[in-house]
C-alpha cells in the first residue's frame, strides 16, 4: 500500500503470545534496516524521513538501498 | 520496517502489562524472529537505546549494523531526563504527578505533553504537523497513557542495571554510528561522546541545531548517514 506522501509500504501483525504487534514493512534491499521508536511517541517518529523526496534519492545514489 | 512496541501506535495495548525495557526486548525479538529476518541494522532512538542494545549485545552475529539516534542506556555524566520525564519517573514525586496529569479530563496531561513534545522539535511547521499525530495514541482507546507511566517507573531502574553492561559494549565489535541532535539538552552531545568513548570503533556525528527528534528536524542527514552505514567486516576490532 502507499500511504500519501511516504513510500510504499505493507501492514502487518506480528503475533507475541495473545498480543498483536503493529509492523509497517518498506520493501528493500539486505540488510534489512528495523527503525524504533521511544517514548511518549510511535512510528510516526519516522514519516519526515520515509518521504519519498528524502529516501528514494538517497537510495538510489552509489552504496546501500533502503 | 519499524514497529509500534506493544502499548504504542497501532499495536495492542494490553491493560496491567509490563511494559518495562526488558520486556520490549521481547518485542523486538518477536518481530525480528516472526519475519524470518537474517543480518539487519539496529535504529534505536529515546526509549529503545536499551532494548535495541540489549539484543544487540546478545546477538552481535545477526547485527549488520548499530545506530543510535538521541538515546540512552546507561548512567552517563551528562544524562538527564526532560522535564516531563522527570516529573513521571522520580518516585514520590510521580506519585503526586499522574493524578494530577489526570485533572479536568487529562488536560494537564495534554498541555504537558505538547509543551515537553514541542520542545523536542526544532522547526514550528513541524511541530505543528507532528505534534497532534503523534498525541492521537494518548486520546485513543485504549491509550498509550498506561505504557507511559509504566515506561517512565521502570526508567531509573533500566539505566541503573545497564550501568553493569559498560564492560560488554567496550566488547561489541559491529559497526555502530552515533547520530545525535547537538541541541537535545537531556540526550545530549555529552551522552553521544559517552556512548562513543564506551562503543570502540563507533562513529560519532552531532547535528548541529537539531533537537531530540533529530529524524524529524534532519531527515536527509539522519537517512543518508543511516545508508551508508559500512558493513559488518569494516568495524574496527
Amino acid at each position: 500500500m502507499m500511504a500519501e506522501g511516504m513510500m510504499a509500504y505493507q501492514e502487518t501483525f506480528v503475533q507475541r503470545d495473545q498480543h498483536r504487534i503493529y509492523v509497517r514493512d518498506h520493501s528493500g534491499t539486505e540488510p534489512a534496516i528495523i527503525l524504533m521508536h521511544g517514548f511518549p511517541d510511535n512510528v510516526h517518529l519516522y514519516d519526515r524521513l520515509l518521504r519519498p523526496s528524502v529516501s528514494l534519492p538517497l537510495a538510489a545514489a552509489p552504496g546501500r538501498a533502503i | 520496517m519499524l514497529f509500534d512496541f506493544l502499548g504504542w501506535g497501532s499495536s495492542d495495548k494490553p491493560s496491567g502489562y509490563p511494559y518495562t525495557a526488558d520486556n520490549q526486548v521481547g518485542d523486538l525479538d518477536a518481530v525480528i524472529t516472526q519475519l524470518g529476518l537474517g543480518q539487519f541494522v539496529l535504529v534505536a532512538h529515546d526509549a529503545s537505546g536499551p532494548p535495541a542494545i540489549d539484543w544487540a549485545l546478545a546477538h552481535p552475529e545477526r547485527v549488520a549494523g548499530l545506530v543510535l539516534l538521541n538515546t540512552y542506556y546507561c548512567e552517563m555524566p551528562t544524562l538527564r531526563p526532560p522535564e516531563a520525564i522527570w516529573l513521571f519517573s522520580t518516585p514520590v514525586i510521580r506519585s503526586v504527578a499522574r493524578p494530577v496529569s489526570r485533572m479536568f479530563g487529562n488536560w494537564l496531561f495534554r498541555r504537558m505533553y505538547w509543551w515537553q513534545v514541542g520542545s523536542f522539535i526544532r522547526d514550528a511547521d513541524v511541530r505543528r504537523e507532528f505534534v497532534p499525530l503523534l498525541y492521537q495514541q494518548f486520546d485513543a482507546t485504549p491509550s498509550a497513557r498506561p505504557a507511559f507511566f509504566r515506561l517512565n517507573e521502570d526508567l531509573l531502574p533500566t539505566v541503573q542495571s545497564r550501568t553493569q553492561m559498560i564492560s560488554k559494549l567496550k566488547e561489541f565489535r559491529r559497526p555502530v554510528r552515533i547520530i545525535f541532535g547537538d541541541a537535545d539538552p537531556s540526550l545530549n552531545s555529552g551522552v553521544a561522546r559517552t556512548f562513543h568513548e564506551f562503543l570502540p570503533g563507533s562513529e560519532l556525528f552531532l547535528i548541529p541545531g537539531a533537537q531530540h527528534f533529530v529524524q524529524l528536524d534532519e531527515p536527509e542527514q539522519v537517512a543518508r548517514l543511516i545508508l551508508a552505514m559500512p558493513g559488518p567486516g569494516s568495524a574496527s576490532a
